[in-house]
């Protein structure tokens, strides 16, 4: 266990490196820099990286300025950061809570009833929902916000802007419409998978009641699946999420990523990629540990 | 089913499980009416492939048909700036109306045709990463997979971890940033497919192993294969219709991304940059492609949803059929098992044949080139034929400048200007550009005639053909017999006092323009020359005063002959001698005192010129105007000049058309407005057909222009397009001027399948008049004696070829952004 962390604190390392190479390349190389070579350029980026990691050291990664009315303010990066990954956070545990609860609500209701046209609905729908891009299902639902307010005159839920309220609802609902089909599908593949198998008939012949065969015999050995099947919508999200940000003006870690690296605010973007790439590896490594925890045969096969 | 839940959460054991292995003991008659039993779970289960096949087919036809459904074409339709709705003034976007069915965008551009157009080009650059994703992430696979658990394979694995440590979206955006989003398609196809081969490449792998553990691989080691020949004929066709069916799930995700690049501003190309006003820019997405459709329509999204809800629609469509398409083959492929043959059969063949065939098709119809090319095609030399008949015409005697036949021609284009949908220069005046000058005219042929000692005629020379008069500076009218003196100096910036020596009486001075002093023919008059003939390329006649309405300073007191150089160096072969023969000595007696040299060429020339009283003349130059559509091109011009005038009529009743280069260049532009009004093309840069009267001029109507309108005008002026000798010649096109446009001429030639090169033209004045890019555009071989050079001798083909080139080459230089 401790040998496993260990290795992964190494290779987690290495990719902050990496990505804190490649951001600072990937700004020189835009910068259109017509007398530089490429090696100059590679030159430029290591020694901004090298700059970076000296702040980092020194825990003060400079400051942004944001123009306020007519002045400018400077904005400490750290603090920047911070606010707009709590932002950002928020908006996706919340969709993920949704995404998670519904979509293995569906994928189970679809496997318990296999065979049935509530099924077969249920999973067209899912393949619907995981052809959905985020930017149509914001347009749509945005589209029948306002048609609501036009009919009627109530506003039920704001089409843009923060706050930790009903801002939350757009927003997290289209975050969570790709995550949830992806979910639902891999739980009905792996539920209606461990229905098949032989121990399950055994678990039935042998008189066991159905909620017990479900909650004992199937739902477990589907459950790495499932896990891991949120691991990946996790990352769906995370790809998708500048997308929402910047479609309902939701002040966080995607959206200012975006402008930062239009405007090249390097310490900035390689800062909030940072971010990024360290909840990454970090969810993946407690998907891992979950999965473990889970699936003792899994503990067996890495140990040794 | 309700009641099958309700057992399900019961508490006793369902039973209804084992039900399914009972066997029922159905009666014999029976049997015959039950429906088979698999057949609803193959109609569920196809279900996927059904509807994405009919989605894809969709939208494979519209990849091929779409551009003859669209109402308009996007690379040749202009922009509408404003319009008057229900006495509404409104300005785009317009919202979807009778004409507009889905709306416009920001530049008013129809939004269902670029949704069309842009069909072809969103696939094909998904297709391409689809494919570049493929073929990286399986070859990766397969090697990982096949070295499994060797350095390759950990190398392979944790380079996947690297490359998927930040969401593919920010990855994709830098890498395509950082590579020069201006470099267009391939940029997209590079980090594309850098960013997403790695759950290929996983799945490959895994595949790869999974096969490689079955029985037969050990079979076939045993019998003694190679492992490469074990991976490709065991393993790769085990894993093919995999692959097949990640191609096509493929295509959705990269399609998914591109949907989702495009909203944040990144698309293919990236958008041209176009200055408004003095400061600001604007990025204007001027290639019909989804992505960018969005992009260019974000900031709408909430007022102006059309603009972005068909784009959205769009991809959400093609995502949707993909992804179906591809679950319905994986559960095709779980349901019958792996089926390898039939990708081998003949039909197979056919299809694919088929498919790559449209592919092939598609892939070289992306982008605006195709509708160019296929609108310059429509090109018709014999309507272009028609007009130079006109103004060849009899009718119109020769069309010499200020005779009443250069005027009809003058009001014929004019006619055709008004009726192609040109607009005149200022409202008030017309088409009619006038242009008042002074011009002196021989009376008679003036002649130009070699004799030995002794009188005998040795050659003639033909006025017009071979040589004209020149009336600037003392030049002038009478006639001379003398010794033809051959003068060479030593540079041109000769001082009267270097030509100290040179006497010149009673003798006649024959010299090389280029390498004269400036206005030597005053020098030549005050050293006692009888005549002055000056060799040139240009041997155009200068009869015009210099300034309009000018007078004489000096009374013209000796005949100025301008020679051309082809007939001057014919003459001296004949005398064995040549004309850098001839100037060496004055070349090598630069270092000496006396800077020229002078050598009698032992034939006399007896010259005769009558010349007229100076006349007032009116002439008219036509000019019309097609202005461009786009809000910011519009303001820059393109220039498009030719001339009209003829070489009148002779005495003998003969009439000099000027075919090649009077007729045939405003033919083939009357052909072109034509075809361009009938098909609908606009223009984004403004584009001005100018068909200048005194085309041999030294103050010609292009200057007239120049000083009286250009000065004043807000357009700026970016290519001047002159047009010579269109309709006769070697063949091959030459082309000369400002290189990016000489470039775009021999690519538009190219395109057109002419033979074009850059060559070394002569230019008249009216041609270089207006400053500018400018590029001169002839057939090799242009030039033809005049008397010959007749409507009846142009050439239908090579009209046919320089008219598809030009309007190709116009097309392009008024639609696109950077040419």
């Amino acid at each position: 266990m401790t040998h496993l962390l260990f290795r992964r604190l190494i290779s987690a390392v290495l990719i902050c490196l990496a990505i804190i190479l490649f951001c600072s390349l990937g700004l020189r190389l835009m910068r259109h820099a017509p007398n530089r070579s490429v090696l100059d350029l590679v030159a430029d980026s290591v020694s901004d990286s090298a700059s970076f990691l000296a702040r980092l050291a020194r825990g003060d990664l400079g400051a942004v300025y944001r123009a306020v009315g007519r002045r400018r303010i400077a904005v400490p990066v750290r603090a920047l950061v911070a606010d707009t990954y709590v932002k950002s956070l928020g908006l996706l545990l919340v969709s993920l809570i949704i995404a998670s609860i519904l979509g293995v609500g569906t994928g189970t209701l679809g496997a318990v009833l296999e065979g049935s046209p509530i099924s077969l609905v249920l999973m067209s729908g899912t393949l619907l929902g995981i052809s959905l891009p985020t930017f149509f299902t914001a347009l749509v639902l945005q589209v029948i916000e306002i048609t609501w307010y036009q009919r009627t005159g109530v506003r039920l839920v704001p089409v843009g802007g923060f706050g930790w309220d009903a801002h939350l609802v757009l927003p997290a609902l289209v975050l969570a419409a790709r995550p949830l089909a992806q979910v639902a599908r891999i739980t009905f593949l792996s539920l209606s998978e461990a229905a098949d198998q032989d121990y399950v008939r055994t678990a039935h012949a042998k008189g066991l009641p159905s909620r017990q065969v479900w909650a004992e015999h199937i739902m477990p050995n589907a459950a790495v699946p499932i896990l891991t099947s949120l691991g990946v919508s996790l990352r769906f999200s995370l790809a998708s999420l500048p997308v929402v940000e910047l479609f309902f003006s939701w002040p966080g870690l995607g959206s200012t990523l975006l402008t930062a690296i239009r405007s090249q605010q390097t310490n900035l973007v390689i800062s909030l990629a940072l971010a990024l790439g360290l909840t990454f590896m970090l969810v993946n490594l407690l998907l891992e540990l979950a999965t473990r925890a889970l699936d003792p045969r899994l503990r067996m096969a890495v140990d040794d | 089913m309700l009641s099958r839940l309700r057992r399900a959460l019961r508490a006793e054991p369902d039973l209804t499980w084992l039900q399914s292995e009972s066997i029922e003991a159905p009666e014999p008659f029976e049997h015959a009416e039950s429906r088979p039993p698999g057949r609803r779970w193959r109609v569920e289960a196809s279900l996927p492939l059904i509807a994405g096949c009919l989605i894809v087919l969709v939208l494979f036809s519209i990849v091929l048909f779409g551009p003859v459904m669209a109402p308009e074409n996007p690379y040749l339709a202009g922009q509408r700036n404003s319009m008057i709705i229900d006495g509404q003034f409104t300005t785009p976007p317009f919202p979807p109306m009778p004409g507009l069915p889905l709306g416009s965008d920001e530049w008013g551009r129809d939004i269902l045709s670029m949704l069309l157009y842009g069909t072809r080009n969103t696939l094909v650059a998904c297709l391409f990463i689809a494919m570049a994703r493929i073929l990286l992430g399986a070859a990766l696979g397969m090697l990982a997979g096949w070295s499994e658990g060797g350095p390759l394979d950990r190398l392979i694995m944790s380079t996947i971890e690297w490359t998927t440590a930040l969401p593919g979206l920010l990855t994709g955006m830098i890498l395509i940033l950082a590579l020069g989003i201006e470099r267009g398609i391939a940029v997209f196809i590079v980090a594309l497919c850098l960013v997403g081969w790695g759950e290929i490449a996983q799945y490959i792998r895994s595949e790869f192993m999974l096969v490689r553990r079955k029985p037969f691989i050990e079979g076939a080691r045993v019998i003694g294969l190679s492992g490469l020949e074990i991976a490709v004929r065991h393993i790769l066709p085990n894993v093919l219709p995999s692959l097949v069916v990640i191609a096509v799930l493929e295509m959705g995700a990269v399609l998914m991304m591109l949907g989702e690049l495009g909203f944040i501003g990144i698309y293919v190309g990236g958008g041209t940059w176009v200055q408004v006003g003095d400061t600001a820019v604007a990025n204007i997405p001027d290639i019909p492609e989804w992505g960018a459709m969005m992009a260019g329509a974000r900031q709408y999204a909430r007022s102006k949803t059309w603009m972005v809800i068909y784009p959205a629609a769009a991809f959400f469509v093609a995502v949707l059929g993909f992804n179906l398409l591809g679950e319905g083959l994986r559960r095709l492929i779980q349901r019958r098992g792996i089926r390898t043959a039939f990708l081998l059969s003949k039909r197979m063949v056919l299809v694919i044949a088929f498919v790559a065939a449209a592919t092939a098709y598609i892939i070289t119809h992306v982008g605006p080139a195709p509708s160019y090319a296929s609108l310059a095609q429509r090109f018709d030399s014999s309507l272009a034929l028609a007009h130079a008949d006109v103004l060849g015409s009899p009718d119109l005697r020769g069309r010499e400048p200020g005779s009443p036949g250069a005027s009809l021609a003058a009001d014929y284009v004019a006619d055709r200007f008004a009726e192609y949908g040109l607009e005149p220069l200022a409202s008030s005046a017309g088409y009619a550009l006038p242009l008042t000058t002074t011009l002196v005219s021989p009376l008679g042929e003036p002649r130009l005639e070699l004799v030995d000692r002794n009188g005998d005629l040795l050659r003639t020379f033909t006025y017009r053909d071979d040589f004209g008069v020149d009336i600037s500076g003392h030049g002038g009218a009478g006639t001379a017999t003398g010794e033809l003196v051959w003068l060479s100096f030593c540079s041109p910036s000769l001082s009267a006092a270097d030509l100290r020596g040179l006497d010149l009486s009673g003798r006649i001075a024959i010299y090389e323009a280029a390498t004269a002093p400036v206005d030597f023919v005053v020098e030549a008059m005050l050293r006692g020359a009888a005549a002055v003939i000056v060799v040139d390329r240009d041997f155009a006649s200068r009869l015009q005063y210099a300034e309009p309405g000018g007078e004489y300073s000096v009374r013209p007191l000796l005949p100025v002959i301008r020679l051309g150089t082809s007939a001057a160096d014919d003459f001296l072969d004949s005398l064995g001698l040549s004309s850098q023969q001839l100037s060496a000595p004055a070349v090598l007696a630069c270092e000496g005192a006396r800077k020229w040299a002078a050598r009698e060429l032992g034939t006399l020339a007896r010259i005769s010129v009558q010349l007229s009283e100076p006349t007032p003349t009116r002439v008219t130059s036509v000019v019309g105007v097609l202005r461009g559509t786009d809000a910011q091109l519009n303001k820059e011009l393109v220039i498009v000049s030719m001339n009209c005038d003829g070489g009148g009529a002779l005495a003998d009743g003969r009439v000099l058309q000027a075919a090649n280069e009077g007729v045939a260049p405003i033919s083939t532009v009357l052909e072109m407005l034509r075809l361009w009004k009938a098909s609908g093309f606009h223009p984004r840069r403004t584009i001005m057909f100018a068909v200048w009267a005194g085309g041999q001029w030294q103050y010609p109507g292009a200057s007239a222009y120049r000083d009286e309108y250009a000065r004043y005008s807000t357009l700026e002026t970016v290519a001047v397009v002159n047009l010579g000798g269109l309709g006769r010649g070697s063949g091959e096109l030459l082309a000369d001027g400002d290189a990016n446009l000489v470039d775009l001429l021999i690519r538009s030639a190219e395109a057109s399948g002419v033979s074009a090169r850059d060559g070394e033209l002569l230019w008249h004045p009216y041609e270089s008049a207006l400053g500018s890019a400018a590029i001169k555009i002839e057939w090799e071989g242009a030039r033809f004696p005049s008397a010959s050079d007749v409507v009846g001798e142009l050439d239908p083909v090579l009209i046919a070829q320089e008219g598809q080139t030009i309007n190709l080459l116009l097309i392009t230089l008024s639609r696109e952004y950077d040419y």
